[in-house]
């Protein structure tokens, strides 16, 4: 009559810890050190470790171990140990020189005691609770975090009890099995997995962020395209955390910009302090070693870094030493292309599931989209198809929410479009340099090319800035005066302009700011000194930026206005970059000033970037109907100066 | 002899429920949790139909044959772990009594409004009204919840129901006696949390141990401290369809 379906591996799991927990006369007894554990344990202590020799392959090369003999005030049965490399089975003591770090997780594998122990606590912390735990509520640093939410634990309930509505793991369509299916549909609801004191979050998880986790969890390929500013690390992090817990992870390698790598291992402190992390730097052979360093369980590694090591983490002709349980692509728009080579050494990193985190997965065109599905799932996503089309095929795979769905006590933001007149001579200036362009442009017939337009664009651009005969400049008047506002009320701004020497003409403008350069310039090393500068000095009013080095990853929210001294060239990088100061933690409104150069080519442009907001919204929230435009095509660049595109080009 | 605290204790619990109806077929499942709730084991059967030579032999009592000897039986027959208890949120599968491996508790969700004194006020003219008494041996002021924030004071003085609202005291209250073949003096109700739970007061271990509510219910407090009573059920709802589904 009954019809059985074991919907999870547990017993499996289990049962393989209890064979190799057993102790016999060849198992070996030897301590190492312990780097990293959770908080309630102080690293580094040493771990005992019970290591059964008969573990050993034939070659005595590698040594898996699961064992339950683990005294460091572990739990026994919670811990797993990752694999460590050994130089031969008759020596086991040489495991000991070999393993440099030692890392393991809890496990979900409860022990009766220890939560007897942790009732008795609560039940006693309850009685007392009151004051103090509002106390506690009240002093928080979340405004330094990107995603910290509401409010902070502080009183440990007896009982657990779930929500009337549940943040439930999501059944991905792509699992069929049904075995598979109810593997997840068993799963407790996320609610039970951070609610627990097993799993501590330094702050309760708004409920969106929940359901991010929840559809993070269950994919295996997604993309998480949540506005800038709403905790897509957040939801990464716990997401990966849970896997580690699961056991479902051993190995992951999260891929970002270069100068984010800081930010991320930050973040990993901050919401999964137990998991080590491990960034993948250094000269070539620490490299090498890092990549196929067997026993790490989260590496970070930089876009930049991909193509150099490609060698190290897929080696030409022959298997990989680590294949990546889980990989995730911050910013995620890097590869949008796929024919370039971030895009291919992405695609050969060995790896069994995979996410993208980007806040702007359209930025040009639909093909963004393809080049990331080409990523997640490759021939997944077609080109050519429709807006509507492409909605269709990757609905399911993307989670895209923005900040006035999901976050309606955020501060609002204000965006104010400041149409500035050039000074008469700056304005000379313009025109006789867009004259001569284009009588330039005209004269080179059809062998004129993209980049000759591009040139004269830039130029133009920069001379609205400033005049290059006389220095004079129109906006940076105006930014002065707002300026003056903003430092006299004690606030804090953000000023964004697309070239470093723009940046550097403006600073000792601006001296009486106090302000500090973060660009492509800026030394690594030194970029944690500015921004930490730029928080708590009270004298240090602007921060000038680049978009390249500063529209990403960055949190500012204590910036109360952000001045977009010159528009990028798409809107989804200006978007990034105003949302370095209107994310969660904002403690006020958002003032965003864009200049625009009256009766310039800055103009058309704001025009154009119009256009290419109405494509990304055609595609991700499936909008019909919209007529929307592909962008900065030929034609529009040419348009600029009422020009047509060449026809040799057009071929 | 060996004292209580000295055995191992069972570090799993059991979720049984039955759902459908016997016209359509009753479905059993049954699921296995870990102390943090992780699933172990999960088991659920075909929709049992009763044939028409039971529908006579059992009459009223057909429910809890189908829930209680059947399905509850069977399912719970599959597991090889030791279970500090099995809860179930349906009142037919009680007629299993203490025939299974574990205590059997009923859990309920009691609503948010079931807190406030006016329900105790409501019961009390209701229970007046009726004549009918608390079916659950204990503490009556204690236990005089309703878990019907839908229950006006009209409604209780005419003793009329929702049918749609089935929680367990509403369910029993509804039958006389509430499920046959249910002896309901032998539970005893403790709150847990927002949860009630009525525990079995004579369940007696396959090692001849009697085990009493305060030790059930001692158990079921290290559970509860990551597992939410109620919520499993939910799970074993979603797996059923689920099962249904893929035939």
């Amino acid at each position: 009559m009954t019809s059985e379906t074991s919907g999870t591996n547990e017993p499996k799991r289990r049962e393989s810890a209890r064979e190799s927990a057993g102790a016999n006369s060849d198992d070996v007894r030897f301590s190492i050190p312990v780097r990293s554990w959770n908080r309630r344990v102080a690293a580094p202590k040493t771990l005992s470790v019970l290591c059964p020799r008969r573990l050993l392959d034939e070659n005595g090369r590698r040594l898996e171990i699961e064992t339950k003999s683990l005294r460091l005030g572990a739990r026994p049965g919670d811990v797993r140990v990752f694999a460590i490399p050994v130089d031969s089975r008759k020596n086991v003591a040489s495991v000991e020189r070999n393993v440099e770090s030692f890392y393991f997780f809890p496990q979900d594998e409860p022990d009766a005691d220890a939560l007897e122990k942790e009732l008795n606590g609560a039940k006693k912390a309850n009685g007392e609770s009151g004051a103090k735990g509002e106390k506690d509520g009240d002093s928080n640093g979340r405004a330094e975090f990107d995603g910290a939410a509401a409010t902070k634990k502080s009183v440990v309930p007896e009982f657990f009890e779930a929500p009337e509505n549940p943040t439930r793991i999501r059944v991905p369509n792509d699992v069929v099995k049904m075995e598979d299916r109810l593997g997840y549909l068993l799963q407790p609801p996320l609610e039970t997995w951070l609610g627990r004191r097993l799993l501590e979050m330094p702050f309760e998880p708004f409920g969106y962020q929940k359901q991010g986790v929840a559809f993070l969890y269950g994919s295996q390929f997604a993309v998480l395209a949540d506005e800038m500013g709403l905790g897509k690390t957040m939801q990464a992090i716990t997401t990966i955390r849970l896997l580690f817990r699961s056991g479902e992870c051993r190995r992951v390698l999260l891929v970002c910009p270069k100068p984010l790598v800081t930010n991320w291992k930050r973040e990993f402190e901050f919401w999964a302090p137990e998991i080590p992390v491990q960034v993948i730097e250094g000269k070539s052979d620490r490299r090498k070693w890092l990549w196929r360093l067997p026993n790490a369980p989260l590496r970070i590694a930089n876009y930049e870094l991909l193509n150099r090591d490609r060698e190290f983490y897929a080696p030409e002709g022959e298997d990989p030493r680590v294949v990546f349980d889980l990989v995730v692509l911050d910013e995620s728009q890097r590869i949008k292309n796929k024919a370039n080579v971030t895009s291919e050494a992405a695609r050969a990193i060995p790896r069994r599931r995979n996410w993208a985190l980007t806040g702007t997965p359209v930025e040009n065109s639909a093909e963004d989209l393809v080049g990331i599905f080409e990523f997640l799932s490759p021939g997944y996503l077609k080109s050519g198809l429709k807006p509507s089309e492409i909605s269709k095929t990757v609905g399911e795979y993307i989670l895209r929410r923005t900040k006035d769905k999901v976050l309606t006590d955020l501060p609002p933001k204000l965006i104010r479009d400041a149409h500035v007149d050039l000074t008469p001579e700056q304005y000379e200036s313009y025109r006789m340099a867009q004259e001569e362009g284009e009588i330039r442009l005209n004269e080179m017939g059809d062998s004129v090319t993209l980049s000759h337009a591009f040139e004269l664009i830039i130029r133009l651009k920069q001379i609205c800035n400033f005049d290059p005969a006389t220095g004079e400049s129109a906006k940076l008047d105006r930014l002065i005066a707002d300026l003056e506002e903003v430092a006299s009320s004690g606030r804090k701004a953000i000023v964004f302009s697309q070239w470093v020497a723009t940046l550097e003409r403006l600073r000792p403008k601006l001296a009486r700011f106090g302000p500090v350069e973060y660009s492509g310039r800026t030394p690594s090393k030194e970029r944690d000194a500015v921004i930490d500068k730029f928080r708590n000095d009270p004298n240090c009013h602007v921060i000038l930026m680049s978009y390249g080095a500063g529209s990403v990853g960055l949190n500012l929210q204590f910036a109360e206005y952000v001045f977009l001294f010159d528009r990028w060239w798409n809107p989804a990088v200006e978007d990034q970059a105003i949302n370095r100061a209107h994310r969660i933690g904002a403690a006020g409104p958002v003032t965003v000033t864009r200049f625009v150069s009256v009766a310039t080519i800055e103009e058309k442009i704001d025009r154009i970037l119009q256009e290419k907001r109405l494509l990304s919204e055609a595609i991700l929230s499936d909008a019909k109907g919209l007529n929307y435009s592909m962008g900065l095509s030929q034609d529009d660049i040419f348009g600029l100066f009422n020009l047509k595109a060449p026809r040799s080009l057009k071929k | 002899m060996t004292r209580p605290e000295e055995k191992k204790r069972p570090t799993h619990l059991g979720f049984l429920t039955a759902l459908g109806d016997p016209a359509r077929g009753v479905i059993g499942g049954f699921l296995v949790l870990n102390l943090v709730g992780r699933p172990t084991e999960f088991h659920c059967t075909a929709p049992v139909r009763p044939n028409r030579a039971q529908e006579i032999l059992y009459g009223a009592t057909l429910e809890g044959f189908l829930c209680g000897e059947q399905i509850a039986q069977a399912l719970v027959g599959r597991t090889k772990t030791e279970l500090a208890a099995i809860l179930t949120n349906n009142p037919n599968i009680l007629t299993a009594g203490n025939s299974l491996k574990a205590p059997l508790a009923m859990v309920f969700r009691r609503s948010a409004s079931c807190a406030t004194p006016g329900d105790e006020e409501k019961y009390a003219v209701w229970e007046e009204k009726t004549g009918r008494n608390a079916p659950f041996g204990g503490n009556a002021a204690r236990d005089r919840r309703i878990d019907d924030e839908n229950w006006t004071s009209e409604e209780a003085r005419e003793g009329e129901s929702n049918s749609q609202r089935r929680s367990f005291f509403y369910d029993a209250f509804e039958r006389t006696p509430p499920t046959p073949g249910v002896d309901y003096s032998a539970w005893r109700t403790v709150a847990k949390g927002r949860n009630r739970l009525a525990l079995p007061t004579d369940f007696v271990g396959s090692d001849g141990r009697a085990v009493g509510v305060d030790e059930i219910s001692a158990r079921l407090d290290l559970f509860f401290k990551s597992i939410d009573s109620v919520e499993p059920f939910e799970r074993i709802r979603l797996a059923v369809e689920e099962a249904q589904k893929s035939g």
